[in-house]
Parts: structure tokens; sequence; C-alpha cells
């Protein structure tokens, strides 16, 4: 058996053993199904207000990409200043320490006080979580760059465009990859959470009113849901990144 | 005919250091030098003032009679290090493409031919990490020659690999040569390289790293493994390590 066909085994495996597992727990617990509602409870949940969970993982969604692109956008852009300008580091660099080091739960509730309940809370939350292990990976990857390949170009006369294309980009995409495996499912975390505080949609307002409710069914509903996506997002990452770095395995 | 490199009172310190010390030499157009010393006599940091990638702390440097950073700006230089400064992520074929596209220069050469001239038109679309060390390092002076650069200077190129190899690494340079004339300047820590490539040999001693002896080197071309056989070479490979023994005793 290879090696790849062994992992998707492991992955099936887990989704079966999750709902026995699951019943088991709940026949000898002897809880309650308000306090332990058992897997078929949750899933007729989610069948009965599908389009209502569709709505609200939608909107988790939304806020967690929305977030998740602007802090790419921003990490990789100052990525790129620290390294070409450092000084621009220096200046920086104890600004981003002392924020990277506020918990977010801390910063949420100031910014829905400053922004409203808008989205633009949600989305700062999202950038704060993500933003930095994007910046720090990407700094790292394309200060990795192959010291003999920058003299080559230097002799070479490149300019800086064809230096940062062809040597130190190509260099900066595996950490850029290892920062979306942790990143890209913490952008879905912080979304949930930052709903946790004023949202009236999203997966995080649905936890809250099941809570309030004691509608245990819906959040193992969105516990499954959450489940899911950070999943898919590992596994998304995981299949750009064997495309994006298909020549190692060539 | 003025020389096609001259080095004049060429001197650099780092600091306390002195890595060079009133270095002159004259090389001629299309003549093989190689430069030979203890570990520390400044052999490369002499290479990287040729190459543009130092700056003398006194002294003058004329390549083709200009200084080496118009020279470097006007494509005519050609680099090989010890470790193949190729990219990864690239095939065989694009690494020495690559020096195309950045220099623009247009040369009668082509990137695959040069790939069939080197005996690599079989691995033309192999990443590096799939090519042996010696095929590696043909791809790397493919991509430094590919432009047709009247001046090719090499740091140690043969320096991580195995006795075989460099030996059938050194009748291929010297063929490559024959065939495609050029000012060459070979840092190296071999002898047998030394003489089995130079027309002359440079010895330099260590701290301030000076020229200590010159010794010429005039077996016919091209020279065959064989030589390395015959009685006159080993008489020159003598008189070579007597010459370092000296350095390194004084």
């Amino acid at each position: 058996m290879t090696n790849v066909s062994r992992e998707r085994l492991g992955y099936v495996f887990m989704i079966v053993s999750v709902p026995i597992i699951w019943q088991l727990a709940v026949t000898l617990s002897g809880l309650q199904p308000f306090i332990l509602p058992g897997p078929g409870i949750v899933f007729k949940t989610l069948g009965n207000e599908w389009s209502n969970f569709l709505y609200h993982t939608g909107v988790t969604m939304y806020g967690a990409m929305v977030g998740y692109a602007f802090a790419n956008l921003f990490a990789i852009s100052i990525a790129v200043l620290f390294v070409y300008l450092p000084s621009v580091q220096t200046f920086l660099m104890p600004w981003f320490i002392v924020i990277k080091n506020i918990p977010f739960v801390v910063i949420a509730p100031i910014l829905v006080i400053t922004l409203g309940t808008t989205n633009m809370p949600k989305f700062i939350v999202v950038f704060l979580v993500t933003f930095f292990p994007v910046l720090a990976n990407v700094v790292a990857g394309l200060r990795a760059a192959d010291q003999v390949l920058l003299d080559r170009m230097h002799v070479l006369n490149a300019t800086r465009w064809q230096i940062f294309w062809k040597v130190r980009w190509p260099s900066a995409i595996p950490y850029y990859m290892a920062a979306h495996e942790v990143a890209f499912t913490g952008s879905i975390i912080a979304a949930i959470v930052a709903e946790f505080f004023f949202s009236r949609t999203g997966l995080g307002y649905l936890i809250v009113t099941a809570m309030e409710s004691y509608r245990a069914d819906i959040l193992y509903g969105v516990t499954l849901i959450a489940a899911v996506l950070g999943l898919s997002n590992y596994l998304l990452v995981v299949w750009l990144r064997k495309r994006l770095l298909r020549w190692q395995d060539a | 005919m003025s020389p096609a490199i001259q080095l004049r009172q060429l001197s650099k310190s780092f600091g306390e250091i002195d890595a060079l010390k009133d270095i002159d030499l004259d090389i001629q157009e299309g003549e093989f030098i190689a430069l030979i010393g203890p570990s520390g006599c400044g052999k490369t940091t002499l290479l990287r003032h040729v190459l543009s990638l130092e700056t003398a702390s006194a002294g003058e440097i004329l390549v083709g009679g200009d200084t080496p950073e118009r020279v470097r700006r006007e494509n005519k230089l050609g680099i090989v290090f010890q470790r193949a400064a190729l990219v990864p992520s690239c095939t065989s074929l694009q690494n020495v493409q690559m020096t195309l596209d950045i220099t623009g220069v247009e040369t009668p050469l082509t990137p695959a031919g040069l790939l069939d001239e080197f005996g690599l038109g079989a691995f033309k679309d192999h990443y590096p990490h799939q090519l042996s060390g010696g095929m590696q390092q043909r791809v790397n002076i493919a991509a430094a020659m590919v432009h047709n650069p009247p001046f090719l200077m090499m740091d140690e190129p043969f320096g991580a690999l195995d006795e075989m190899t460099r030996e059938f690494m050194c009748e291929f340079l010297g063929g490559v040569l024959l065939d495609n004339p050029k000012t060459t300047v070979l840092v190296t820590h071999s002898i047998d390289e030394a003489v089995m490539l130079a027309d002359r040999i440079v010895i330099l001693a260590p701290r301030p790293g000076r020229i200590s002896a010159i010794v010429d080197v005039d077996f016919p071309r091209p020279r065959r493994r064989d030589l390395k056989t015959q009685s006159a070479f080993g008489e020159k490979v003598l008189e070579v390590r007597r010459l370092l023994y000296e350095v390194e005793e004084a």
C-alpha cells in the first residue's frame, strides 16, 4: 500500500469511527440528550435546519476569508518591505510584538465598542490572528534564499524584481504554505470567537444562542460543521502545497 | 595587447584583517589561471573582486579594460560556484534559460543545444535534486556559459565531487573551453585540478593574502585524463606542492 492510500485510509477510518465512538459515549454515560445528544439527533437537527446552518456557516466563512485575504495581502507586502528595507522592520517590529501579544479576545470587545456591530471587528480579529504567522513565515522564507543563487543573480545583473520572482519567492513558497496550514484554520476559529461578542449571525452567534436555550443538538451540529470546515481547509492547503511544490516529488 | 584582467596593487581589509595585500597580476585574453593556496589566503575574496561582489580597499582592477562593475552590467561575466547555483523548482533547461532571460543577451548558443553538448540531453526536464553532483555542476556550467561571456570565474566548482567525477569534469571543462575559449580564473584546493586545467598557477600566501609564486603549465591541449599518468605531470604537481609547503611553513 502506498503512503497516499494509507493516509486516505486513515481519514476514512476516522470518519467512520467518530459516530461509533460518539454513540458509545452516549450509551455508556447515560447522559440526557439535552446534555449529550447522540449522532442521530444531531444529524437530524442538521438535516431539519440545514438552510439555517448553511446561512450561518456562509456568514462565518465570509468573515474568515475576507480577514484572511487582507492578512495575506498585508503580510506578504510587509514581508517584502522587511527584506528589502530592513529599516522598516526596525521601526515596525516593536509595534508588531506588542499587538501580537495582546490576546485577541481582549481586543474584540474594544473593536465592537469602537466600530459597532458591523463585520469590521470580525475582519480585524481574523486579520490579527492570521497576519503574524504568515508574516513571520514569509519573511523567513524570503531570507532563506540561497546565497549562491543570489550571487549568481547579482553577477547576471538581475533586477530586484527578477531576484524576487526567480529566487526569493520560490524559496518562500514552502514557508508560506506551512503558515497556511496553521493560519487558514485559525481564520475560522477567529471568526467564530469574534461572533461570540456581538454578532447576530454566524456560527459563533449560533453557539451563543444554542447555549442560552440549552440546544446541545445545535452546539454539536456547529462543532461538526466547524470540524469539517477546519479539515477541509487543511486538506485544501495540503493539496495546494502538493501542486505548488510538485517538483519536490518528481 | 593589454591584458584581459589586470590587478594593480589590489588590497582588501575586513576590519583589522588584511585579506589581500598589494596583489599585482595580469591575465591574458583566453588564459586559464588557477588560484591555489592554503585556506584563508584570500583566493575567493580575490575572485569576488573580479566579479564586483566585493569592493577593493585599495588598488585597481580592470576587466577588459573596464571596471568589474561595468563589465558585470554588460553581462560579460560567467560564474560557477562550488555549490550549483540552480533554482530547485526549475528544470535543468529552465535553469540554463534563466541566464538568457535575465541578461537578455542574444547568443548563437541555445540552452537545449548546450545541454545536449554537455551530455545532458536526456536530463533537460529533470529538476536539480534528480541529478547527480556532476550533472548538477554541468548544468551550472551551462548556465554560466550560455550567454557566452568572455570571462569565466569558478570558485572550487568541483570541490564537492568525488575523485572520479572530478577527473571527468576537469577533462570535460578543458574540452568545453577549447571549443569556447574564455579568460578563466579558477579557485581550487586541488593541485591536480590546477595542473590539469591551468596555463598558469598562482600560489597565494595567507595573512595577508599575497602572491607567493606563479608556475607556468605548458602541457599541450586538449589535456586528457591519462596526462596524470605521465611523469611530467607528476613533476609539475610536485613543484606546486613544494611551493605550497613553503608558503605554509613561512
